[in-house]
């Protein structure tokens, strides 16, 4: 009997590891009266938490005569949770969607209000630029409110410091690229006789949406940002001249260890540490030059960063970005009646009203900011990263100069920086396949970009040469991308009519 | 077991009792031990409730599924997604990483928690032995992502340990994380790290239970360890070598969805990919539910056929099976 026992005992630990089952917590379906209006609202977060019940929220919750339940979720995990939410149909009332296939299919399902309509009813939500709405379209119709964001944002982010003593110049060709990455990371630029430092690191995503390394450096070669259309033909960028000789360039940065090795799995935080410990010197960032330099200055006090337009043999080109961070959308499921969508729309143009953009923007005053003159000032850095910056991502956000706000004091290269990127207004490359319509893409748009962002990596990495490359290519269009350029042709012609 | 507890089979009293029509007898019985059979109710509703009422929900893989339509309004459309996916290019690679990866599993994986409660067995001390073996159930509690990321800081060509050693030595760095022909080689080996020591929890049960005359009687026979492991402890734990060998077969399929998806880079996709990660791809990031529940099907009936074929087989040479 006593083998029994044993059989009995894995049986028993089998079936309990089988026992496990994960559920979605409940929404509160709230139907409000004259009271507060409840709104639960799905966000994205980068960092910390901000505190429950916080100054800003209770500013903002007091304006709109709402009552908000926000639930953050950490952005990396974001759209997956959202889509196991949207699967179960719990969604919160007001939810950040991105535009990418999966939403833009549950979008044409039909599980979201329609706002376009609507929106003239509104005056602030009809007087954004039209710009931002024709970006999330779907098949011309608008779903959201964008949470705007600008149109070009990329420039080249570099070690003043360490260009002056190596004498480098801005890189402009690709040639350029490649010396520049070569001094800087050969020629000791940090002056410590150790051979300790990179021209540029790259981290896994250097290649993914609208933020690849790959299109900002061929786009301002002269590539296209993502798809080139010629008399209706399109052509996806890495199809075309000043792609591939990108790629080349990366390739042979990689082949004389000019670029981390292990840039295939490194992580953002940890070549974000790289740069701002002083180990590398240049860099394409949608981001502000100026955060850099707060975090060199605490390990270099004598590094200097600068930012610089990105630029090619043609001068600026830019790759225009959709100008959104997703969007807001009201859902279907926990939104019955066409007054509950008013209702939403009008909290979100009261949001847009100055006074709300200044709470968005600067927070409560004399709390976060103060009153100094011209300008406004921060007070505290940290509880203005904690209590203010999340719902300045994830709320409808002019921008000072559009909302008229008093512009706040920063640093002289926090202003250069967005001097830059506002010079860019004429010199942005827009993407042409951006709002049409392609089934194959909305059904796998990802398994095919996966294909070309594998390939790009094993060829950067020379394990594959360009005739492996070339059958990659081969290997796309067969797994659909043929079909997806046809779609695009063809929903092009359509809309060019 | 049954005769032992009624009447042997084979007398009057039996052969009358199959003769009457076999639901009388059962409610007779269910009569009698009613007390006992409600308190069966619990677990019965249990498993109704959360295990055969959410199998509906694989009837998705037969329909469109859309979310805001539910499982009763989305349109059914019979086989055409495992049309799709038996007619998908990557169907190959998939099957094949899949399958070498679970061979792998089985040919080095297995037998080592086996191996390795033998060789506990062996120790007499049995305070040394017990620090041993709370010493390998230590990295059962570790998570997938913790032991990925110390492989990381190991293996990795950045100031990874391993590979200073190694430039120290050859000249030479290797990228195991990033070469494909690794891959298979890493997956296993932190397989083998995290699991062998929980593996060897059941075997040990097993072993203990082994009779202490049996290895008197082999010793005054004259028989050495070796001979005692190979005609004593084996065939004692020989069933239950098989029961998990069976149970084994049927999660074939799985490769350990965490494990292989922290592990993949580009460059390994094309032996990492799995069905486990294909099935994420398309169910989570691409929003196609109904095909990836059809592939989860798949590999599910996969599963049951060799769960049933070995357990067919066992029986055959006479061995006791999982039913």
């Amino acid at each position: 009997m006593k083998k029994y026992s044993a059989t009995l005992l894995s049986i028993l630990l089998l079936s309990s590891l089988l026992a496990a089952c994960g559920r979605l917590s409940d929404n509160d379906k709230l139907a409000s009266t004259d009271g507060p209006v409840n709104l639960s609202i799905g966000a994205s977060l980068v960092g910390e938490l901000p505190p429950k019940n916080n100054a800003v929220e209770q500013a903002i919750e007091a304006y709109t005569n709402t009552n908000l339940q926000i639930q953050w979720i950490p952005l990396s995990a974001y759209d997956e949770k959202l889509r196991l939410m949207i699967a179960s149909g719990e969604l919160p009332k007001l939810v950040k969607l991105g535009y990418s296939p999966s939403f833009i299919s549950t979008l044409k399902a039909g599980q979201f209000w329609e706002l376009g309509p609507l929106l003239k009813e509104y005056p602030h939500l009809a007087a954004i630029n039209k710009r931002y709405y024709e970006n999330i379209s779907v098949n011309g119709k608008i779903y959201g409110i964008p949470i705007m964001r600008s149109l070009g944002r990329a420039t080249i982010q570099y070690r003043k410091d360490w260009f002056q003593v190596l004498d480098l110049k801005m890189p402009v060709t690709l040639e350029d690229w490649y010396q520049v990455t070569r001094a800087l990371t050969l020629e000791d630029p940090d002056g410590n006789g150790k051979d300790d430092t990179y021209g540029m690191v790259l981290e896994k995503r250097y290649n993914q949406d609208v933020s690849s390394l790959l299109t900002r450096i061929s786009v301002s070669q002269g590539g296209p940002n993502k798809w080139q259309v010629e008399n209706g033909q399109f052509t996806p960028e890495f199809m075309t001249e000043p792609f591939y000789e990108t790629l080349k360039l990366f390739r042979r940065l990689y082949q004389e260890n000019l670029i981390n090795m292990d840039f295939p799995i490194i992580d953002t935080i940890e070549t974000v540490k790289l740069y701002d410990s002083g180990r590398a010197g240049i860099q394409i960032s949608g981001g502000n030059a100026q955060t850099w330099q707060d975090k060199l200055s605490k390990y270099d006090p004598d590094g200097v960063v600068d930012a610089a337009p990105l630029t090619g043999p043609g001068g600026f080109r830019v790759p225009e970005e959709p100008g959104n961070a997703g969007f807001l959308a009201i859902s279907k499921d926990s939104v019955s009646t066409i007054e509950e969508v008013r209702k939403i729309l009008d909290f979100l143009d009261k949001l847009l009203e100055p006074s709300m953009q200044t709470v968005i923007s600067k927070g409560v005053e004399n709390r976060h900011w103060a009153e100094k003159g011209e300008f406004t000032e921060v007070l505290d850095r940290t509880l203005d990263f904690k209590e203010v910056k999340p719902y300045r991502d994830m709320l409808p956000y002019l921008g000072e100069e559009e909302a008229l706000l008093k512009p706040s004091l920063q640093p002289d290269l926090y202003r250069k920086n967005q001097q830059i990127v506002k010079s860019y207004n004429n010199y942005l490359i827009s993407n042409p396949a951006l709002t049409l319509d392609s089934v194959i893409y909305s059904d796998r748009g990802k398994e095919l970009e996966t294909i070309i962002t594998d390939a790009e990596t094993r060829f950067i990495m020379g394990q594959i040469d360009e005739a492996g490359w070339k059958a990659e290519l081969q290997k796309w269009k067969q797994a659909g991308g043929e079909d997806m350029i046809r779609e695009y042709e063809q929903s092009y012609s359509k809309l060019n009519k | 077991m049954k005769q032992e507890m009624y009447a042997p089979a084979g007398t009057p009293v039996a052969n009358a009792r199959a003769g009457k029509s076999k639901i009388g007898y059962l409610i007779k019985d269910i009569v009698r031990d009613k007390w006992l059979y409600l308190m069966l109710l619990p677990g019965i509703f249990y498993f109704i409730i959360f295990k055969y009422i959410p199998m509906y929900g694989v009837t998705m893989a037969f329909q469109d599924y859309k979310p805001y339509l539910g499982f009763f309004e989305s349109p059914w459309v019979g086989f055409k997604h495992f049309e799709r996916f038996f007619s998908e290019p990557q169907f190959g690679m998939l099957f094949r990483n899949t399958v070498i990866l679970a061979m792998y599993n089985l040919l080095f994986f297995f037998p080592l928690p086996i191996v390795l409660s033998l060789m506990m067995n062996e120790l007499r001390h049995a305070k040394f032995k017990n620090f041993v073996q709370t010493l390998v159930y230590i990295p059962h509690f570790v998570s997938w992502v913790v032991v990925v990321g110390i492989f990381y800081i190991l293996f990795t060509t950045e100031n990874g340990i391993l590979n200073e050693i190694l430039y120290q030595i050859t000249g030479q760095k290797i990228a195991f994380l990033l070469e494909a022909e690794w891959f298979r080689t890493m997956i296993i080996s932190q397989s083998i790290w995290k699991e062998v020591g929980w593996g060897t929890v059941i075997f040990l049960a097993a072993l203990a239970g082994v009779d202490l005359q049996q290895y008197e009687a082999a010793r005054i026979d004259g028989a050495g360890r070796w001979r005692q492991l190979w005609h004593i402890t084996l065939p004692a734990i020989r069933s239950t070598i098989i029961i998990l060998f069976i149970l084994r077969l049927g999660n074939f399929m799985d490769s350990g969805f965490e494990h292989i998806y922290l592990m993949l880079t580009p460059t390994n996709r094309e032996v990492g990919d799995v069905f486990d990660t294909y099935v994420y791809t398309i169910g989570m990031t691409q929003a196609q539910y109904s095909y990836s529940a059809a592939v989860g099907i798949f590999k599910s009936v996969i599963g049951l056929i060799l769960v049933l074929g070995a357990n067919w087989l066992a029986k055959k040479f006479g061995e006791e099976g999982i039913y």
